[in-house]
């Protein structure tokens, strides 16, 4: 955290509402990327970020200054999708809706974007195969290169328990992922059984 | 050919030396952890270098909006739960106050006390009305006028705090830091 952050922050625990709206600035792309990766639709991710931020407000004085504010931020925005998940059951992926930053621009390369949309979709799908927890859980490790001990710390679960999430997603994740047009490699008899049997 | 331990060891972090040595050598001759691993690797990279997704412009804006929205419902749920807890609070103690009278004495009694109670404070009333009738009577002239100005208009002003201030509290709530 910059000396800048951290002076916002200071205020906004003193209560300064204007400090906190420059946290906002500050973190809502890594709020909102979080929420993206975990919902899947703009509306939804919009939605989730301003209660991510909402909620963290309500709570500041919780707020322990002695942890990251970025990983209690990310703690509050996790927890809220996994219970959005968790309340619509059927995840409704907005496949053909891509954010702005990664519509393709018909400027540049369209072959470039063209994949990178495909890309993108991709990993969208894939993620969607993950459980709600199992996927915050390779978003921070991803995207944020959190830790075992801060992934657990952000999803309230035991080091051993990421240990085996993560282990268990990945490998997952591995199975169904499709490099260049591969097809989605079936590792012994059924998807998810050991290969021990 | 046995996969195992190898295909887990493909997706555990901290193996140790002998079991990367291990796992080293089983990749060169197995084709289907090889692919697996290859797998992983590619999907890892494709993660970690995928775009980190900004909001559309104009978050802040928008936050900054909702933020008073939410922050003028909390207050106004607040002056609510205020008053229901006020209400439950009387109602309460005049439950208890009736349930511990009746338990205590008669209805006749009780009915008889409360006329009487009724009847001293109308006359209660009645006397100071008339004490502050006497006082009227006998200030103005030992009063100056100019005091008499200056208590009249404390008593407005004060009168005018006390509305705006209801007022205030009812449409804006409180708001507790």
């Amino acid at each position: 955290m910059s000396n800048t952050e951290a002076q916002w922050l200071q205020l906004a625990l003193q209560g300064s509402e204007e400090a906190y709206a420059q946290l906002v600035e500050i973190y809502q792309t890594r709020v909102y990327n979080l929420c993206y990766r975990m919902l899947g639709s703009i509306e939804e991710a919009e939605d989730a970020a301003q209660e991510t931020f909402w909620r963290a407000y309500q709570n500041l004085k919780r707020y322990d200054p002695s942890r990251s504010f970025t990983t209690w931020l990310l703690s509050i925005a996790a927890h809220y999708c996994i219970d959005q998940q968790r309340r619509r059951r059927l995840p409704l992926f907005d496949l053909d809706a891509l954010p702005e930053e990664i519509i393709p621009d018909h400027s540049s390369n369209t072959e470039k974007t063209a994949a990178q949309h495909e890309m993108e979709h991709q990993l969208r799908q894939l993620l969607q195969t993950l459980g709600a927890q199992d996927r915050a859980a390779i978003i921070m490790r991803y995207w944020y290169d959190m830790s075992d001990e801060e992934i657990a710390q952000a999803l309230t679960l035991s080091i051993s328990a990421v240990k085996s999430r993560l282990f268990r997603a990945r490998r997952q994740l591995a199975e169904n992922w499709r490099g260049a047009q591969e097809q989605p490699l079936s590792v012994g008899g059924k998807q998810y059984e050991s290969p021990a049997f | 050919m046995s996969h195992q331990p190898f295909e887990n060891w493909i997706f555990t972090n901290g193996l140790t030396l002998e079991q990367h040595k291990a796992l080293y050598e089983h990749l060169q001759s197995c084709e289907r952890c090889k692919n697996l691993q290859n797998r992983l690797h590619s999907m890892e990279n494709q993660m970690r270098t995928a775009a980190i997704i900004a909001p559309p412009a104009g978050f802040n804006q928008r936050w900054r909006a909702s933020f008073a929205e939410r922050l003028e419902r909390q207050q106004r749920q607040q002056v609510r739960r205020l008053f229901l807890l006020l209400a439950a609070a009387i109602l309460i103690s005049f439950a208890i106050t009736a349930a511990t009278l009746l338990v205590s004495s008669s209805v006749e009694a009780l009915l008889f006390s409360s006329v009487k109670t009724v009847l001293s404070t109308l006359m209660s009333f009645n006397q100071f009305l008339l004490f502050l009738l006497t006082l009227v009577r006998m200030l103005p002239p030992a009063i100056p006028i100019a005091l008499w100005i200056l208590l009249t208009s404390g008593v407005a002003l004060a009168a005018v705090v006390w509305l705006v201030s209801l007022w205030r509290i009812s449409t804006q709530g409180v708001y507790i830091q």
